[in-house]
């Protein structure tokens, strides 16, 4: 009997025990207290970092506010949507290292486990959130932060906490762009473009960029082909039946990953977009447009003459990496990215992008990408607003974009950790990563990352898009001839960026046409005859119209108009 | 050497079911077998030839860097130890509490005893949900502590009543012989009831052990210090992080240059992933396994 109250007491003394050391790390979720740390993590590695660039503009000594405090460490809390990112393993890497020397600040990771927003509906649910809080425009999440009043007046901390901010850092586009109904600036907004960055990306043929829409063909079959010059979606018809015709085994045309739920970047290829403004200005969904039948009748003709076989509206972008590679489909939709990808059963050639048939037209909307705030009960708003400033300086861009600088003559070195990493081209304008680096990067992108930290930061603090961009312009032929194909393509409609209110009419509506997108997708696709398209698609407008369809298109024109205005 | 015995001469009836039994164990066999066989290979090839090349049999591109990436992970090796820690304090005070209560509430003099059962019951059926959980871990102070891996699961309502109902079987004569002979509560557990009932016990510390090794969500939502992330949540992360890789790769939307995809995918790491976190169970379940056939046998008659 002793020994087994002996064994129980025991049992409970280590049970309090490891609860007691668990309790050393009670803090994180909370705003975190500006104790000072060890600075074990934060050896000193660069003195290039802090030197002058060769533009003639000092880039640091500007008189910041995180130069003035970076003797003094801090360890803000930050929420970062994506699970097992370098946020978690702050001081690791060594541009996180170099960030805490030149700052003093440190970071603490709030994240989510998997790729879902439950732990910061908890946060925000208990009241609970990190001193910055950052996540993709898109989240419903922010709406119900900003009606609670959880995220802080930025430009009111900003004033005391790094005043440079908003008076020199920040564009005035760009601050009138987030600025809410009652005059405030509640958050930051990264991968916006002002006038000028669009014009710069124009001028530097980056418009463009690896996510454009395309046509990818396998150039064996292509180089076969009587007819290169396809300008439109009827000759491109007439090449699959000629590829077909030599390679029977092959699938001419492949859509799987992106046709499963609707016509995703064949929108694209139509010039269709995702929206359609009628000639009496109701705004509504692209099937809508008269060409929105023409299209679908095209990939229905494209079904029946064999030129493309059930698997794109069922497989996955995992079945379309894996027929890809194994190069058994002559030709796939997917983005630029993948230009160059070899086939498994011919190493001699690649897919390439095929230019833009006639039809072709991008919609673009600039909303910008991650929002970043600070949480209005933080105890460390000041040093949050310091980090934002930082992460809008040069510097800062330097440190967490470029990394370290070198000078045009040098070569990459192949050291991750020290570089150089970049030089300065142009008079000093624009920076560019060692082709070496860049290439490194290409082949091994999240490695790569991982190893330097370079490229990952900034997302979440700068606002400067050119800045974000402009170390991986090497001028790659590709992406000059992609710009030259498609920037005359792109438009930009900021009409087009809708808020439907959760729950109400509309999101039910809208819900449900798109739900009856996805089952007509497939229906049109395998009808019998460009007749019974037709037919499919009067029905799937009487359907839309029993879902509420005036109610969504009433709030469509409504937003559209206030958008514009 | 001519064989004396007597063997069993089977008529061709007999040989024909042998065959039949033979040949539906083998493939069920094949089918149990296989996936596991195939999570093998795929883990053992290159991420992306695997993708280009269907595989059966054989990996292609043979390939450790799919462990590499599992293994690389700098939280990985802390998170072990966290496993294992709470792993074994979950199933000492798991079992400790459960057997204690169960124990309690099959004693006769104990007031309100069904009241009790009741309210157990009540939560098997009936949860608070996330929020009202979290908000509740954090009144007690449990977030971001260790104990919060421990406290919330000491009783599980489940193993409970398996332990009653085991414990019932006992006759009750040797308890009542046992007070005669001046045992007080504490004895006859100890000294009779959990010697009885060691299947019920092993049992339930498999199902604790196992559940607290595999439990990725806790440390998920109630914890966010990086230390005390147990394995099964850091090896969940790897999965969704290169995933998230993935996905971001595909959007290349701010790269402005051919991003290549080269070395682990996302389905090459998660087979990897899924090795790495089954091997230590695979280890110790050999030596349970008895226990916990017996004892799930002996909760599903006498449940």
């Amino acid at each position: 009997m002793k020994k087994v109250m002996k064994a129980l007491c025991l049992l409970l003394a280590l049970l309090m025990v490891l609860s007691a050391c668990g309790n050393s790390g009670n803090s994180s979720s909370a705003p975190s207290s500006s104790t000072p740390e060890s600075s074990e993590t934060q050896e000193s590695s660069t003195p290039e970092s802090s030197e002058a660039s060769q533009d003639g503009e000092e880039p640091a000594g500007g008189g910041y506010a995180f130069e003035a405090h970076k003797d003094e460490p801090v360890t803000l809390s930050i929420y970062v949507e994506s699970p097992g990112t370098l946020w978690e393993k702050w001081g690791e890497d060594p541009v996180s290292r170099r960030i805490t020397e030149q700052t003093g600040i440190s970071f603490e990771c709030v994240a989510p486990v998997t790729e879902d927003d439950t732990k910061l509906a908890l946060l925000i649910a208990s009241d609970d959130l990190p001193d910055i809080v950052t996540g993709s425009w898109s989240d419903k999440n922010w709406n119900a932060m900003l009606e609670q009043g959880m995220l802080a007046n930025l430009e009111e901390v900003a004033e005391t906490g790094a005043p440079k901010l908003f008076s020199e850092l920040i564009h005035p586009e760009l601050q009138e762009y987030v600025r809410q109904d009652d005059g405030t600036i509640r958050f930051l907004l990264g991968h916006w473009d002002s006038s000028e960055s669009t014009q710069w990306f124009l001028d530097h043929d980056y418009l463009i960029k690896t996510n454009q829409p395309v046509v990818l063909m396998r150039q064996d079959y292509f180089s076969e082909l009587d007819n290169q010059e396809i300008t439109t979606p009827q000759e491109f018809m007439e090449a699959c039946k000629a590829i077909k015709e030599k390679h029977p085994e092959t699938v001419p045309f492949y859509t799987g990953g992106v046709t499963t739920t609707g016509p995703s970047y064949l929108l694209t290829l139509f010039g269709l977009g995702n929206y359609y403004v009628a000639d009496d200005g109701t705004v509504s969904k692209s099937y809508r447009n008269p060409q929105y039948l023409e299209m679908y009748k095209w990939v229905n003709e494209m079904v029946r003459e064999g030129l493309m076989t059930e698997e794109s509206f069922v497989d996955s972008d995992v079945e379309k990496d894996a027929k890809s590679l194994a190069g058994s489909v002559a030709s796939y939709v997917w983005t630029i990215g993948e230009a160059g990808k070899v086939p498994a059963d011919n190493a001699s050639t690649s897919y390439y992008p095929m230019k833009p048939w006639n039809t072709y037209a991008q919609i673009r909307t600039n909303t910008g990408w991650l929002r970043s705030a600070i949480s209005a009960k933080s105890e460390n708003k000041e040093a949050a607003a310091r980090w934002m400033e930082f992460g809008n300086t040069k510097i800062g861009a330097q440190t967490m974009c470029w990394g370290i600088e070198g000078s045009p003559d040098e070569e990459w070195s192949g050291d991750f950790e020290n570089g150089p990493h970049f030089f300065w081209e142009e008079d000093g304008e624009k920076a560019t990563l060692y082709p070496g680096f860049q290439d490194a990067r290409n082949a091994d992108w999240g490695g790569v990352e991982k190893k330097t930290g370079i490229g990952f930061y900034q997302s979440y603090v700068c606002t400067n898009d050119v800045w974000m961009n402009m170390g991986e312009i090497t001028g790659s032929d590709l992406m000059k001839e992609m710009n030259q194909w498609f920037a005359p393509t792109v438009s930009y409609n900021n009409g087009f960026v809708f808020d439907v209110p959760a729950g109400s009419d509309e999101a039910v509506a809208n819900q449900t046409i798109t739900s009856l997108i996805e089952e007509y997708n497939v229906q049109w696709a395998f009808a019998s005859s460009a007749e019974e398209v037709e037919r499919l698609y009067n029905e799937f407008l009487t359907r839309a119209e029993e879902a509420g369809e005036a109610t969504l298109n009433k709030l469509y024109t409504e937003q559209y108009k206030a958008n514009l205005e | 050497m001519k064989h004396t015995g007597t063997a069993i001469r089977l008529t061709r009836e007999d040989k024909a079911v042998n065959f039949l039994a033979i040949f539906i164990g083998l493939f069920t066999l094949l089918f149990t077998v296989y996936p596991i066989y195939y999570c093998v290979i795929y883990a053992f090839s290159d991420g992306n030839s695997a993708l280009a090349h269907q595989i059966y049999l054989f990996p292609v591109d043979f390939t450790l860097d799919n462990f590499r990436s599992v293994l690389n992970d700098s939280l990985l090796v802390n998170s072990f130890f966290v496993s294992v820690a709470r792993t074994v304090c979950a199933v000492l005070t798991g079992v400790s509490f459960t057997a204690l209560t169960a124990y309690a509430l099959t004693r006769k003099e104990l007031v309100g005893r069904r009241v009790y059962s009741i309210i157990a019951m009540v939560t098997m059926y009936f949860g608070g949900g996330v929020i009202p959980t979290y908000l509740l871990y954090r009144s007690l102070g449990l977030l971001n502590t260790f104990a919060v891996y421990i406290i919330p699961g000491l009783l599980s309502v489940y193993n409970m009543l398996l332990c009653m109902a085991f414990f019932r079987e006992i006759p009750e004569s040797l308890i009542e012989s046992a007070k005669l002979d001046g045992a007080g509560e504490f004895t006859i557990l100890a000294r009779i009831i959990i010697p009885l009932s060691a299947p019920i016990l092993a049992t339930i510390s498999l199902y604790v052990g196992v559940g607290a090794w595999n439990d990725w969500y806790t440390a998920a939502y109630f914890v966010n210090d990086q230390k005390l992330m147990p394995m099964s949540t850091i090896l969940m992360k790897l999965v969704s992080a290169a995933q998230a890789q993935q996905k971001a790769m595909e959007n290349a939307a701010m790269s402005g240059i051919s991003v290549g995809q080269r070395g682990p995918t996302s389905t090459s790491i998660r087979y990897a992933t899924l090795l790495v976190s089954i091997v230590p169970v695979m280890c110790v379940y050999p030596f349970v396994q008895k226990y916990f056939v017996k004892g799930v046998m002996v909760g599903a008659i006498k449940a």
